[in-house]
């Protein structure tokens, strides 16, 4: 599994894909830069760079570029060979698909991974680090953990979308409808429905959580007559371990059931 | 007639000096986007219209001129409740473009499909305003035609003419506002698709450029300037000149208009700099 997972690797860093996520992680360092650069201007409208950063984390970085990393990786894991025309090629090989499955989803997290974590870095270091080495490190706790609900939440989504991927002809389509349109419309929602949701798990391990919750009349109105139960950081990380585990099984089951007829692609 | 006479001969019908091939491109990559079950997203795409048209019904037969009507602005019918209709639109408008338009020009470079194009009598602006013509198509099912429908709904339940006469230009600005989005958002697709050479790439980074400034502009909400970044803020305070309503930004109209025209001329650019008949493999 190990020599899969690095051949994988090494396949998806020589791959345009690669290149296309990394123009994408440096949306959010750009943002920092220009932040940095008129934080003069900017203090005299009351807005302080530094303190942008859980905001930054929240807005950016859970809600638009983690998702959309994800999609952009998991949904190639399977329909990229498909596409290709290279799926017999891999299946034919003596290893077995739940390895083969796992090695991919692996290898793609694990990019992805570690463009998001230098991405999250460099914003962090340029917001940061102008108010000194002892801002940076007061601050140091707060960014690990905001990085660590990225991380599980980067490993829910992709293996989420790996499957989407194995299932649909658009998994993209798909993934961003339920990432930006359902996810983003129940997921501040009060009631169970937001059960439903990945995001709902990543905000319950996310600091300074009530800070970004609606400040909306009607939503804080719907608050207080459905009651809603919270989730404990314990469960949601149980929740999310266990998400990836399905979502993964989910494809293995797929690639193992499902016969890709090259002539339809 | 002798076979020796019978030699080369000369055609003797008319040029038409501009074939239509535009339309030929264009009506073929509609069909083929039909075939693949575009009608599923369209259907998803009209639930807003029905709840709307429940909203005009309910509320010309019997809301009009009561409190709760008086008191809430967002349950009258008028110019708002058109433009906020097609602002709730965005979502699925920006899925339909990617699914009509990540692909055009991508899968064509992807599989050397522009040589065989260009060996035809098609020149750029054919298949260009070809390809715009399918978004155009398909970004209208959404937008035009359903916000068009909602108005003769309004018009027909209605008992007098007092809403025709006082929103006579709906239906222009209505029109106006797709022209506006298709000039900018469908020839921004069609741009990335020509830059990408995967449709997935396309649809990612057209996703992350509609969405990134607007986030930008919540995270620096306490500047107004910041709405000029993004395409959906830019759109909606343009769209608001064209239905005469408030705006919702405080920069100036003239700035919102001259970036769309900006947005529109480099993805014209870079659609011309991409869409080649011959590419150098290195």
């Amino acid at each position: 599994m190990g020599f899969l997972i690095k051949f994988f690797i090494r396949d998806g860093i020589q791959s345009r894909r690669t290149l296309w996520l990394g123009i994408l992680g440096l949306f959010p360092v750009g943002l920092a830069l220009i932040l940095r650069l008129f934080s003069s201007p900017l203090a005299r409208q009351g807005i302080e760079a530094a303190a942008l950063f859980p905001r930054i984390g929240f807005l950016l970085f859970l809600h638009f570029l983690m998702p959309l990393v994800a999609v952009f990786i998991g949904s190639g894991l399977i329909a990229d060979e498909v596409e290709g025309r290279t799926l017999p090629y891999l299946l034919v090989r003596p290893i077995p698909r739940a390895v083969l499955v796992m090695s991919k989803a692996l290898a793609g997290w694990l990019t992805s991974a570690v463009i998001l974590a230098i991405s999250i870095a460099a914003v962090h270091a340029i917001l940061a680090l102008p108010g000194g080495l002892d801002v940076w490190w007061g601050d140091l706790g707060e960014f690990l953990r905001i990085l660590g609900v990225l991380l599980l939440g980067l490993a829910a989504y992709t293996a989420f979308f790996g499957m989407l991927g194995a299932l649909l002809k658009h998994p993209v389509l798909a993934g961003l409808l339920f990432t930006f349109g359902w996810e983003n419309m129940v997921s501040f929602f009060p009631g169970n429905v937001k059960f439903f949701t990945i995001v709902h798990y990543l905000h319950t391990l996310f600091p300074h959580m009530r800070q970004f919750q609606s400040q909306n009349i009607q939503t804080q109105l719907l608050s207080f007559i459905i009651k809603t139960r919270g989730t404990a950081p314990a469960l949601a990380i149980g929740i999310l371990v266990a998400l990836t585990a399905v979502f993964t099984g989910g494809m293995v089951l797929v690639l193992m059931t499902r016969e890709y007829r090259l002539d339809e692609v | 007639m002798p076979i020796y006479e019978e030699t080369y001969r000369s055609w003797e019908g008319s040029l038409i000096p501009r074939p239509r091939t535009w339309r030929v491109i264009g009506k073929t990559g509609i069909r083929l986007l039909w075939k693949k079950g575009m009608i599923l997203f369209i259907l998803l795409a009209y639930i807003p219209f029905f709840v709307r048209a429940v909203q005009i019904y309910l509320m010309t037969r019997f809301g009009e001129g009561t409190p709760l009507a008086e008191a809430v602005q967002s349950l009258k019918i008028n110019a708002d409740f058109f433009h906020g209709f097609l602002q709730g639109q965005w979502l699925y408008l920006i899925l339909i473009l990617i699914f009509a338009g990540a692909g055009l020009v991508a899968n064509d470079r992807k599989y050397n499909a522009l040589t065989i194009y260009f060996s035809k009598p098609v020149g750029f602006w054919d298949y260009a305003s070809g390809k715009l013509l399918i978004i155009a198509f398909y970004g209208a099912l959404v937008t035009l035609i359903p916000a068009w429908l909602l108005f003769i709904i309004k018009v027909m339940v209605s008992q007098d003419a007092a809403f025709l006469n006082q929103y006579y230009y709906i239906p222009f600005s209505i029109l106006a506002y797709f022209l506006m989005v298709v000039a900018s958002l469908g020839v921004l697709i069609l741009a990335l698709s020509a830059a990408a050479r995967s449709t997935r790439s396309a649809a990612v980074f057209y996703f992350a450029i509609l969405t990134f400034p607007e986030i930008i502009r919540g995270i620096l909400s306490r500047i107004p300037e910041a709405g000029l970044f993004s395409l959906n803020a830019v759109l909606r305070q343009a769209g608001a000149g064209l239905f005469g309503v408030s705006r919702p930004y405080v920069f100036s109209p003239i700035l919102a208009w001259l970036v769309l025209i900006g947005v529109s001329g480099l993805s014209v650019l870079i659609l011309h700099w991409r869409v080649r008949p011959t590419e150098v493999i290195k």
